[in-house]
């Protein structure tokens, strides 16, 4: 499975998760810092979805990696694929929330609206997201590349079609990964209460 | 957390998880629950631990796919867009005189932005929402300079005011609105806690905005908790008045989805608003139902399949399903207990699909909920006359110095319940109706052998063919029966059934011939005015009946409507076999009453399932295997499941075959009465029969259905109905002096006997008696009481258990022993009579004979609840038993479970019968306070104990020296408002 299955653009997830170590929440500075870096990287990610691979995006790049990697403690990264990219973003976003869930309102300026629309949007629905964020990390050890999609769709809000071409792979077995992945998730979560 | 549980399960490691995966894909690609298992087996033929696993992910997503939303899906989707979106690029903008700040949510129309003036004139802050794209701009704006000024006009504080509107320069529609800071209601309510008062209060705040805008002819279509905010103060303020409307015709309620496809809205969307009627105020009301029921029970009225269910899963769940009561699905306990009754009465009222059927206005709607802040009654359960005492005694709880009485009572109560005799007999003298007629028994002519039930159908079906014509009353099938061999003149028929003409006749069978002679007799006159010989093939019996019965009504200068002559011609089966078979089950099934009688149940089933085989379209006989199964499950002693869902889905296939038909929905209605003890189903099931007439059965399940539910009046009134059309019935003539008794009118009940008691052959007297004894007991007249036994007792009727009750209620424990001792094997094996005997142990001071008696009474109730562990009466009369054993605690609880079973709004036939029970159990606890306390709400009720239940019984002697207790023998007297 995999990256073997996969073309290479796809950057597999077992090569995410392991440049991105599951991340407690509060490295040092990483939320004061985080609402400029997600700002960036959010532009950046949009541009890649759009396929507007500018000079301009490059640059912008450079600011991103390299408070990125300063942040995470990151010898080094590589992006020269949009998968991965988007695959940070996608977990940026991800920590993002989950910092803002345990100390809610903490996010003053820039991104902390969005991020409280979209904390209420879980509440309504009754999603305790930090235990679906522990619940995910479980999954991700069982199948990384089942976790990565699920973050992709539920974090990052990318449809099953993105994420297949993200992914490279059919959009059918994504959305069979998804299916039965919401299936588990929603079995560990009920079994938490 | 997780690790926890998932360390508890099978340890999941990634290759395991992968294979599981692997099946639980494949299984939900499969079709059918079954299909889904089969899969599931095969693949794990050899591994019993994975095929476990499996399958309990397979169930999980079984339950999953039912839920009414998806939220990973809709979060997926929707949650993050904003975390997408370039803020940036947004702040700034300029709509209008407008300057967006930044962006405060999306919904289904579109982005609402903060805004201010652009020229800095007012420092206020507004809302903007600009509209999708695809909306149709030019109509949206053309509308909204028609209706602005109107709109402009709802200056009411809690309306979030509308300022402008236009269109941004790419052109979209927007609005402008005054800002309002603040949550959506059903969020204020949970993050506040909010208690039940509170929220009734806002509700009411949004009420009157809701009704001022009707004032002015505004109607908000699309009223949801989302549309409603609630500011820091606690103040509502309703969002997006009239804004559906001018979006269009037909788009309220809906959503414009990501797609930009259009959706209703599940769980706002009225009926009239799913199938295109027009909208109005009423529309208004039920959104308004639909939003207190969630702010009360903090669910939607309605559960769907999926969060994006189509179109026609939206309509039909709208129109035909029945929302849970919001007591049954609110949590915790304490706020269920708030709901049960008035508010469960008032939410529902307003959800009514019939828009006719709700709070004419808001401005009802509100004033209920007003009066049951007050502890006023409310309109939503107006009728039911205890109710209303109910609620006087709540509104003057304080001021009452509490009264105490009876217990033991209700065990008579429900002892003549049981009792009951659903015999034949016949009631009150009428005047003749000009269009009226009693179809006699035909008599047989020849050999009576067992071919008889086919000569009997014969009159029966005439009378079941003009029972349809609405200008004709017409005597039903029990109400003729009783003059079967009865030498009784015409005229004398005519005057007891209150009829101007009788049918007779005599059929003979000869092989596959039948000969049939018929006249038509004026009762007035004694006079035949029509007569006719038939002579035909038995095959033709079908055809012949439908002939006679137009034949009479032309002679009876009826005119038949073509629905009617429909009707009439319509054959029950072209299968003559099949009809055959019916007919047997028929006969058979009429044989049986309310006693066991599994034998011949089970033999009617098996005719009828040789009938609907042969023809699976004979919708008389999927009717009467409803019938036969559900009275099967209700009063066998098998009490089966299977016979339950026999019933359902055989009433399930009459409709299916036959949606408008009073038969089938008869039916369905008894299913819900004796199957699910769901009365308001059952109610509303009746109320969709076809207008026009009625058969007695439908007034008689009408009446009773009313009773359980508290709806007095109209239960009265619903079974003299039933009488008048079938006089002689003794079933619902008991009923009704049941019904009388328990509202304690015991005039007119003892009225209705005698009456009765006078038109009818002794062998009838029996049940009559029996509840005249019911009667006067009521009033405390023993004596009489003991005289009507005594008549009970002389028409063969034994009546073992009401005469221990009034032997008791004397104190003649000497009689008392000995009719003890005279009990037959069968007194023996009902609760009440050990219940009964062990009472009579006590009050004569016969330890001995209490322990024996509650002993065994323990264990014969222990034996029935096997069947039916959930029985009220059998839960409190084990509570009873344990209580006299000095069991203290488990009595009490048992007693307090079956009483909160059936709370008064659940069943108040019952309820107060339990509610007594339960005092007495307190009483013999101990708990003086307690039981005088709870009886004195129950005195209130009807059906609660009576006088001379309250006089006389032994029971209440610990309670005797309280001033309370006197007073609420006083009450006890008091008649209910009819």
């Amino acid at each position: 499975m995999g990256a073997t299955e996969t073309g290479k653009s796809q950057v597999s997830a077992e090569e995410t998760a392991a440049e991105l170590p599951p991340s407690p929440a509060g490295a040092d500075g990483f939320e004061e810092m985080m609402p400029a870096v997600y700002e960036e990287l959010r532009r950046l990610a949009t541009n890649f979805l759009r396929g507007e691979r500018t000079e301009h995006t490059l640059q912008g790049t450079a600011l991103v990696h390299e408070t990125y990697l300063r942040l995470r403690h990151q010898p080094k990264l590589q992006w020269e694929n949009p998968a991965h990219f988007i695959g940070i973003f996608a977990r940026v976003m991800r920590e993002t929330l989950i910092n803002h869930a345990v100390a809610k309102n903490r996010l003053k300026r820039g991104g902390a609206d969005r991020f409280r629309l979209t904390l209420e949007f879980y509440e309504d629905r009754k999603i305790d997201v930090r235990a679906l964020d522990e619940a995910l990390r479980e999954l991700e050890t069982l199948d990384p590349r089942q976790g990565q999609i699920v973050e992709l769709r539920f974090f990052a809000g990318l449809t099953i079609e993105e994420i297949a071409e993200l992914l490279a792979i059919s959009p059918a077995t994504v959305k069979r990964e998804w299916t039965t992945a919401k299936i588990w998730l929603r079995r560990e979560l009920s079994d938490s209460r | 957390m997780s690790k926890v549980t998932s360390s508890a399960r099978e340890k999941l490691d990634p290759e395991r998880w992968l294979r599981l995966k692997d099946i639980l894909a494949d299984a939900l690609e499969q079709a059918t629950p079954t299909a889904r298992t089969a899969l599931v087996q095969k693949r794990c033929a050899n591994d019993e631990t994975l095929r476990m696993e499996a399958a309990a992910l397979v169930r999980e997503a079984e339950v999953f796919l039912r839920e009414p939303t998806d939220s990973f899906e809709d979060c997926a989707e929707q949650a993050t867009v904003a975390l997408w979106e370039d803020e940036t690029a947004r702040a700034g903008w300029r709509i209008g005189a407008y300057v967006v700040t930044r962006e405060l949510g999306r919904g289904g129309m579109g982005t609402v932005y903060l805004a201010e003036r652009a020229d800095g004139q007012f420092q206020k802050e507004v809302a903007i929402k600009v509209l999708k794209r695809g909306t149709d701009t030019e109509e949206v704006l053309r509308r909204f300079a028609a209706e602005r000024h109107i709109l402009a006009r709802l200056d009411h504080p809690n309306i979030a005011h509308l300022l402008d509107a236009g269109t941004t320069d790419d052109g979209l529609p927007y609005v402008v609105m005054e800002h309002v800071a603040g949550m959506p209601v059903n969020r204020f309510i949970r993050e506040h806690n909010l208690s039940i008062p509170e929220r009734l209060a806002i509700f009411l705040k949004i009420c009157a905005a809701v009704e001022m805008a009707h004032h002015h002819h505004v109607i908000h279509r699309d009223l949801k908790p989302s549309n409603i905010l609630v500011t820091a103060e606690g103040e509502p303020k309703l969002l997006d008045f009239g804004i559906a409307k001018l979006l269009g015709p037909g788009k309220d309620c809906l959503e414009v989805t990501a797609a930009g496809e259009q959706r209703l809205t599940p769980n706002c969307a009225s009926p009239e608003q799913t199938d295109g009627r027009p909208v109005t105020e009423a529309s208004d009301v039920y959104a308004l139902g639909a939003l207190l029921y969630e702010m009360l029970c903090g669910q939607k009225p309605h559960k769907f399949s999926s969060a994006h269910p189509p179109r026609e899963e939206i309509v039909r769940v709208i129109r035909e399903e029945e929302p849970a009561w919001p007591s049954a699905v609110a949590k915790p306990a304490e706020v269920a207990k708030q709901l049960r009754g008035n508010l469960d009465a008032i939410v529902l009222h307003a959800l009514r699909k019939e828009p006719k059927m709700r709070y004419p206005t808001v401005a009802e709607l509100a004033a209920d909920v007003r009066r049951h802040l007050a502890h006023e009654p409310v309109r939503a359960r107006r009728g039911t006359a205890g109710y209303r005492a109910r609620s006087f005694l709540v509104r003057h709880r304080r001021g009452l110095r509490l009264a105490a009485g009876a217990g033991a009572l209700l065990l008579f109560a429900l002892a003549l319940v049981l009792w009951n005799r659903n015999v034949q007999r016949r009631p009150a003298e009428k005047a003749p109706l000009p269009k009226s007629i009693a179809v006699l028994p035909f008599d047989i002519l020849g050999k009576q052998d067992d071919t008889s039930y086919f000569a009997d159908s014969i009159q029966d079906n005439i009378l079941t063919d003009l029972a349809k014509v609405d200008d004709l009353k017409v005597i039903s099938r029990s109400g003729v029966a009783v003059y079967r061999g009865e030498k009784k003149s015409v005229r004398e028929i005519g005057r007891e059934l209150g009829v101007a003409h009788v049918l007779e006749g005599s059929v003979q069978m000869f092989g596959d011939r039948l000969r049939v002679n018929a006249q038509l007799i004026d009762t007035q006159t004694d006079t035949q005015e029509w007569a006719e010989q038939y002579d035909r093939k038995l095959e033709d019996i079908l055809s012949l009946q439908s002939e006679l019965a137009q034949t009479i009504a032309g002679q009876l200068r009826v005119r038949l409507s073509s629905r009617e002559k429909e009707a009439i011609w319509q054959r029950p089966t072209e299968d003559l076999q099949a009809y055959d078979l019916y007919l047997r089950a028929r006969a058979i099934f009429m044989k049986t009453g309310l006693d066991d009688a599994t034998p011949l149940w089970n033999e009617a089933i098996q005719l009828l399932d040789q009938a609907v085989k042969r023809d699976p379209n004979f919708v008389l006989a999927w009717c009467l295997l409803n019938d036969v199964h559900i009275f099967k499950y209700r009063f066998g002693a098998e009490h089966s499941q299977a016979d339950l869902e026999a019933a359902k889905s055989t009433a399930e296939t009459a409709l299916r075959l036959q949606p408008d038909s009073e038969e089938t929905r008869l039916a369905m209605a008894r299913y819900y009465y004796h199957g699910l003890s769901n009365y308001r189903r059952t109610l509303e099931e009746l109320a969709r029969v076809p207008q026009g007439a009625h058969e007695a059965g439908f007034y008689a399940l009408a009446s009773v259905a009313e009773r359980r539910l508290g709806l007095w009046a109209d239960s009265v009134r619903d079974g003299l109905k039933g009488i008048e059309l079938d006089p002689n019935n003794i079933g619902m003539v008991t009923t009704l002096m049941q019904t009388y008794t328990g509202l304690r009118h015991f005039a007119e009940s003892i009225r209705l006997a005698d009456a009765t008691i006078l038109r009818l052959p002794p062998k009838n007297h029996g049940s009559l008696s029996m509840l005249k004894q019911e009667a006067l007991l009521g009033e405390g007249d023993l004596a009489g009481a003991e005289a009507a036994l005594q008549a009970v007792k002389s028409s063969g009727d034994e009546g073992k258990l009401p005469f221990l009750w009034v032997l008791y209620l004397k104190r003649d424990y000497a009689a008392a022993t000995v009719a003890l001792e005279a009990a037959t094997e069968d007194d023996r094996k009902a609760p009440l009579f050990w219940i009964f005997a062990g009472s009579i142990g006590r009050a004569k001071g016969d330890p001995a004979l209490a322990q024996r008696s509650f002993e065994t009474a323990k264990k014969v109730t222990e034996k029935r609840l096997q069947a039916r562990p959930n029985d009220p009466e059998l839960l409190s009369s084990l509570g009873l038993a344990e209580a006299a054993l000095g069991n203290k605690e488990e009595g009490l609880n048992l007693a307090q479970r079956a009483f909160d079973l059936v709370p008064p709004g659940v069943d108040a036939l019952v309820s107060p019968g339990c509610g007594v029970m339960l005092a007495q159990v307190k009483a013999w606890n101990g708990d003086r306070d307690g039981a005088l306390q709870l009886l004195a709400r129950l005195v209130k009720m009807p059906f609660g104990p009576n006088y001379g239940e309250l006089r006389y019984s032994p029971a209440w002697d610990s309670l005797r020296s309280d001033p309370r207790f006197d007073q609420l023998v006083a009450e006890a007297k008091v008649a209910f408002p009819l």
